[in-house]
C-alpha cells in the first residue's frame, strides 16, 4: 500500500507527523510490515523522542514499533532494556545521548522496540551514511515535524506526511491545515542561479540577485526589515534570498515595499514558509515564492482517530482530505485504505 | 617524562607555537588525539629513552616511505579504535557490562589482533607488545559473528531452551489472535486493529447490533458518531501471556549470567586491556608525528654537550604563514659555543623569531619530535623560558618594565636548574643608560650564579663582555637606493621588507657597532617623506659632530 508508492531510486524515506498521535507510528509499522512481506532488507530510526521514553521507562506503555528479524535498527543502550525484540549490536555509532550510546543493531527476534537517541542534524546525516553502507533496500526515519527535525525530509529521498484527528478538534481545521502544508510542499524548487544561492544559503546569508550582479544584504534577519529590504531592490526580475522563515507579516512587508513587477523570494526549503492559504494562493501574481531545496512528498497518511481523546472522525473525513489533495495519494491508516491511487 | 615541566609556565607552550604544531599533528583516531593531549617531555637524565624514542620515530618514518600502502590498513584500524577505559573500570567496579560494552570490548580485541599482525608483518618498532586474548575472544564469538555481539543461544542450554519456548508461545499467541481477528472480521465485516480495537460508525447499525451481542468483544468507547469495540482476551491467551512473562524474566536472568561471566573476564584482563590501549594510543601518536615530520622535512636532532647548533632551521608555523603570502622562510643557522649569547640587529630583522626558534627546537626535540632543519644539535635542558614583549594583561597594574623584572625574579628562583633563558629586548621600556647597566649586571649575575644558558636579543651597544656575539645582517646599504626606488613604484612597504631583508646571522666581535637600519625601515613602512628627510638630516649632523 505504502511500499508501492516509493520510487525505485528512493532509499531513505522520512515520515513526518503534523502533530503527536497522527499515526506516524502506524505509518512506520505499515511500512515495516509491507517490507517484511516483500522480503526487503530495511533499517529504521527515529528522531527525537517526546516523553515516550519516560512512559516506557515507567512501564505505562509498550514499545509501539514492531520490527522483524533481520531489520536494522538505530537505537540507544538504555532503550535496549525497554524492548521486547532481541538485537545483535553491529556498530557503536559514536554518538552519546541521554539514553546512552547510539548503536546500530540487527534484530534477532521480532518484537516491539524503542528507537531513540538521534537528535542532532549532523548525527542524522552521519547515521544515514553509515546505515546505507549496510546495503539496505530502504531506510525509514520517523521524524517529528518541528524545527529540530524539520531537515529530516530535506535529507531524505522521499517523504510521507502524517496528519489526523489529533491535529485539531475541528475536522475542518485538520483539512485546512493539511491542505496548506501540502501546498507548501508542492512549491517547486528554483531552477536558475542555484550554485550561487546554495553557497550563500550555506553561509546563512541574505542577498538580492540581479541579472547583472549580486548584493549581499547586511541584515542578521529579515524580520522587521522586510519593507526596507524590498524598497532597496532596484530592478524587476530580481531574486531575494532569505535566510530564515517567511512569515505572513514579512511577506506583506515585502509586497508593500517592492516598487516593481516581478520578484522571486527564495527560502531554503518549504519548512521555512509560514503563510496562510490565502497568501499562498496569491503568490503567483507579483511576488512569487520558490524554495532552494524541495521535498519529494509521496503521500499523506491520515489517522481519523485520536487516541488521546478517543475521537474518531470517520471514513468520510479521510475521503474529504483525499478530495482536497487530489491527485496526491491519501491513506487511511486505521482502515488501511488508499485513495487517489490507480 | 614530565608533562608540561619543560615550561615554567604553560603559556610558554603558546609563545613558542608548540601548541599549534601539536594541533597540526593529526592522529588517525581518538586514542592518538588523547595521547597527544597528554604528551610529556624527556628530562636530561632520560637521554637514553629519548634516543630510543627517536629510533622508533626514525624507523616509522622509513616505513612510511617504503610501505605506504600497507600502512593505510594500520591507519584505518587506528581510526576505528576507541577507548575501553571506562568499560574496564565499570567491570572492575563490579557493575555488569551491557551488550554495547561487550561489543566495544570485542571490537577492541579484534583491532588489537589485527594491529598486532601488522606490527609483526611490517616490523613496526613500538613501545611494548600488544597482548592477545584468545580465551576471551573465543568466548565472545560463541554462536555469533566476528564483528558484532549478541548473547546467542549457544551460551547456555537453559537460554536455548527458554528462547525456543518463547518463540513457540509467541507464535501460538499470534496465530491465536490472527484466527480470532479473522473470524470476527469475516463474521461482522469489520477491521480489527493490531491492538484489538474495532471502530464502527453509527450508520453501520447492523454491525453495531451484532457486535453488542458478541461475547468475544466489549465496548471500549462510545463516541458521538461511532463505537469502539475491543476484542477480549480469552483464558488461553491470558495463560500464554503470563507464561511468556515468566519466560522473559528467565531469559533476562540467563543473559545476565553470560554478561556476568564476560564482565569477570574483562576485570581479569583489566591491566592488559589498559596496557593495550596505551600501546595503540602511542602507535597512533607515533604514526601521526612521523607523517608530520616527513611532511615538514624534519631531521633527527643530536644531543651534544653545551653547544647549540642549528643549520638551516625553519619555524614551521611562520613557514606556513609566509607560504600563504607567496614568500618563503629564510632558513636560520647559528652555532652557539658559550653560555651567554648576545644577538643584535635591525628592527624586523627576525631576532625574536631566532630566539623562539631555538626554544621551540629544544622543546620539540625533548618531546620526541624531529625539527625542521638540515641539522640540529643541542644539550638537553630542564626547561626553556622566553621573556619578552608579550601582550600582557593590565590587571596586575605593572608596566612592561615592571612585568619584566617580576618575571626575571621568577626565573631566578630556578637558577640552580639547567635551563635555557631567552631574553628579548630586556629593559627596552626604560632609558638606555640605566638599561645598559642593568642588563650587563644581569648577564654577569646569570653567568656566575646560575646554570642557565642565556640568549639575549638587544639594541643596546656594547653589553655582554663574557658573551658570544651574533648579528642579523639586515638591510644592506647597497639595496637602499633600490628599495627607495621600488617604494615609489609600489605602495606596500610591509611586503617589500622581507624581500630585501637578509635574516642571516653572522658572528661578530664584542665591540662591533650594530648596524643602523631603523630609519630606513621607518621609511619603508611609510612614514611621511618630510618627516624622514628631517630624520636623515639630524642623523648626518650628529655623525659629523
Amino acid at each position: 500500500m505504502l511500499l508501492e508508492l516509493i520510487p525505485q531510486n528512493a532509499r531513505t524515506v522520512a515520515i513526518v507527523g503534523m502533530a503527536k498521535n497522527v499515526g506516524k507510528t502506524e505509518t512506520l509499522n505499515l511500512l515495516i510490515e509491507e517490507s517484511e512481506k516483500m522480503k526487503k532488507k530495511i533499517a529504521v530510526a527515529s528522531i527525537g523522542i517526546d516523553g515516550e521514553s519516560a512512559d516506557l521507562m515507567f512501564g505505562h506503555k509498550k514499545p509501539e514499533i514492531y520490527v522483524y528479524e533481520g531489520t536494522l535498527v538505530v537505537t540507544s543502550t538504555k532503550a535496549l532494556n525497554l524492548t521486547e525484540a532481541k538485537v545483535e549490536v553491529i556498530e557503536d555509532l559514536g554518538i552519546k545521548s541521554p539514553m546512552g550510546s547510539v548503536i546500530l543493531a540487527e534484530v534477532k527476534r521480532a518484537g516491539g522496540i524503542l528507537l531513540s537517541g538521534l537528535n542532532k542534524m549532523d548525527d542524522i546525516k552521519n547515521v544515514m551514511q553509515k546505515v546505507l553502507e549496510f546495503h539496505v533496500d530502504g531506510f525509514y526515519i520517523d521524524g517529528a515535524f518541528d524545527r529540530r527535525s524539520s531537515a529530516a525530509p530535506l535529507i531524505s529521498d522521499a517523504v510521507f506526511l502524517s496528519t489526523g484527528a489529533a491535529l485539531h478538534q475541528n475536522p475542518l481545521m485538520v483539512r485546512k491545515r493539511t491542505k496548506e502544508l501540502v501546498e507548501l510542499f508542492k512549491i517547486p524548487p528554483l531552477k536558475s542561479e542555484r550554485p550561487l544561492l546554495e553557497e550563500l544559503s550555506r553561509e546563512n546569508k541574505m542577498a538580492v540577485v540581479y541579472d547583472d550582479g549580486v548584493e549581499v544584504l547586511d541584515y542578521q534577519t529579515a524580520i522587521n526589515s522586510g519593507f526596507e529590504i524590498a524598497q532597496n531592490i532596484r530592478k524587476e526580475g530580481a531574486i531575494l534570498l532569505l535566510n530564515g522563515a517567511l512569515t505572513e507579516q514579512l511577506y506583506r512587508d515585502i509586497l508593500s515595499g517592492f516598487r516593481f513587477d516581478g520578484l522571486t523570494i527564495v527560502v531554503r526549503d518549504p519548512t521555512c514558509i509560514f503563510l496562510g492559504s490565502s497568501s499562498i494562493k496569491n503568490i503567483k501574481r507579483r511576488v512569487s515564492i520558490k524554495t532552494l531545496y524541495g521535498i519529494n512528498l509521496l503521500a499523506v497518511t491520515v489517522n481519523p482517530y485520536n487516541p488521546a481523546s478517543h475521537r474518531y472522525y470517520g471514513e468520510d473525513f479521510v475521503k474529504d482530505i483525499a478530495f482536497d489533495l487530489h491527485p496526491l495519494p491519501v491513506i487511511d491508516v486505521v482502515m488501511r485504505r488508499c485513495y487517489n491511487v490507480g | 617524562m614530565w608533562g608540561d615541566d619543560m615550561f615554567l609556565d604553560p603559556n610558554q607552550k603558546m609563545i613558542f607555537g608548540l601548541d599549534k604544531i601539536l594541533e597540526d599533528i593529526k592522529a588517525s583516531g581518538k586514542l592518538g588525539e588523547n595521547y597527544k593531549r597528554n604528551i610529556g617531555f624527556f628530562a636530561p637524565f632520560e637521554k637514553q629513552e629519548l634516543e630510543e624514542e627517536w629510533d622508533r620515530t626514525e624507523s616509522f618514518v622509513r616505513l612510511i616511505i617504503d610501505n605506504p600502502r600497507e600502512l593505510r590498513e594500520l591507519f584505518l584500524l587506528l581510526s576505528d579504535a576507541v577507548s575501553v577505559k571506562s568499560i574496564v573500570y565499570k567491570a572492575l567496579s563490579g557493575d555488569i557490562l551491557d551488550i554495547v560494552d561487550v561489543f566495544n570490548i570485542k571490537k577492541f580485541i579484534a583491532i588489537c589482533h589485527s594491529v598486532s599482525e601488522l606490527i609483526e608483518k611490517l616490523g613496526i618498532r613500538t613501545k611494548g607488545k600488544l597482548r592477545e586474548f584468545p580465551k576471551l575472544k573465543a568466548f565472545l564469538e560463541i554462536g555469533g559473528k566476528e564483528n558484532s555481539f549478541y548473547v546467542s543461544d549457544d551460551y547456555s542450554e537453559v537460554l536455548k531452551k527458554v528462547r525456543t519456548e518463547i518463540k513457540n508461545i509467541q507464535e501460538e499467541l499470534s496465530s491465536l489472535r490472527r484466527e480470532r481477528y479473522a473470524y470476527l472480521e469475516n463474521l461482522y465485516g469489520v477491521k480489527v486493529k493490531r491492538d484489538g480495537e474495532i471502530i464502527v460508525e453509527f450508520h453501520d447499525r447492523e454491525k453495531i447490533k451484532a457486535l453488542y451481542l458478541e461475547d468475544g468483544v466489549y465496548v471500549r468507547e462510545e463516541g458521538i458518531s461511532y463505537i469502539i469495540f475491543k476484542v477480549k482476551k480469552d483464558s488461553l491467551e491470558e495463560e500464554l501471556e503470563a507464561k511468556l512473562e515468566l519466560l522473559r524474566k528467565k531469559e533476562q536472568e540467563e543473559e545476565t549470567e553470560v554478561l556476568k561471566k564476560i564482565t569477570e573476564y574483562v576485570s581479569f584482563y583489566a591491566e592488559e586491556l589498559l596496557k593495550n590501549e596505551n600501546i595503540l594510543s602511542y602507535l597512533d601518536w607515533l604514526q601521526a608525528k612521523s607523517q608530520y615530520l616527513l611532511r615538514k622535512k624534519c631531521v633527527r636532532p643530536n644531543i651534544g654537550e653545551g653547544k647549540i647548533t642549528i643549520k638551516g632551521g625553519r619555524h614551521p608555523l611562520l613557514e606556513d604563514v609566509l607560504e600563504g603570502m607567496g614568500l618563503s622562510f629564510q632558513p636560520q643557522s647559528i652555532d652557539i659555543n658559550k653560555r651567554m649569547v648576545v644577538i643584535t640587529g635591525a628592527n624586523m630583522g627576525g631576532k625574536t623569531v631566532t630566539l623562539k626558534l631555538i626554544g621551540l627546537f629544544i622543546a620539540m626535540a625533548q618531546a620526541g619530535l624531529f625539527v625542521p632543519a638540515e641539522s640540529f644539535s643541542f644539550p638537553m635542558m630542564e626547561f626553556v623560558h622566553y621573556i619578552g614583549d608579550i601582550h600582557g594583561d593590565m590587571k596586575e597594574g605593572l608596566s612592561t618594565f615592571g612585568k619584566e623584572v617580576t618575571e626575571i625574579n621568577h626565573v631566578l628562583a630556578h637558577r640552580e636548574r639547567k635551563g635555557l633563558l631567552l631574553l628579548d629586548e630586556t629593559a627596552k621600556g626604560t632609558n638606555p643608560e640605566e638599561a645598559k647597566v642593568l642588563v650587563e649586571a644581569l648577564l654577569n649575575y646569570l653567568y656566575n650564579r646560575s646554570n642557565f644558558t642565556v640568549i639575549i636579543a638587544t639594541h643596546l651597544d656594547g653589553i655582554g663582555k663574557n658573551a658570544e656575539h651574533w648579528r642579523v645582517k639586515g638591510l644592506k646599504e647597497e639595496v637602499k637606493e633600490e628599495i627607495i626606488k621600488k617604494l615609489k613604484e609600489e605602495k606596500e612597504g610591509l611586503d617589500l621588507l622581507p624581500r630585501f631583508m637578509d635574516y642571516t646571522l653572522e658572528r661578530v666581535e664584542h665591540n662591533e657597532k650594530p648596524p643602523r637600519n631603523a630609519l630606513m625601515i621607518a621609511a619603508i613602512l611609510g612614514l611621511p617623506e618630510e618627516l624622514m628627510d628631517k630624520a636623515y638630516e639630524l642623523m648626518e649632523g650628529g655623525n659629523k659632530r
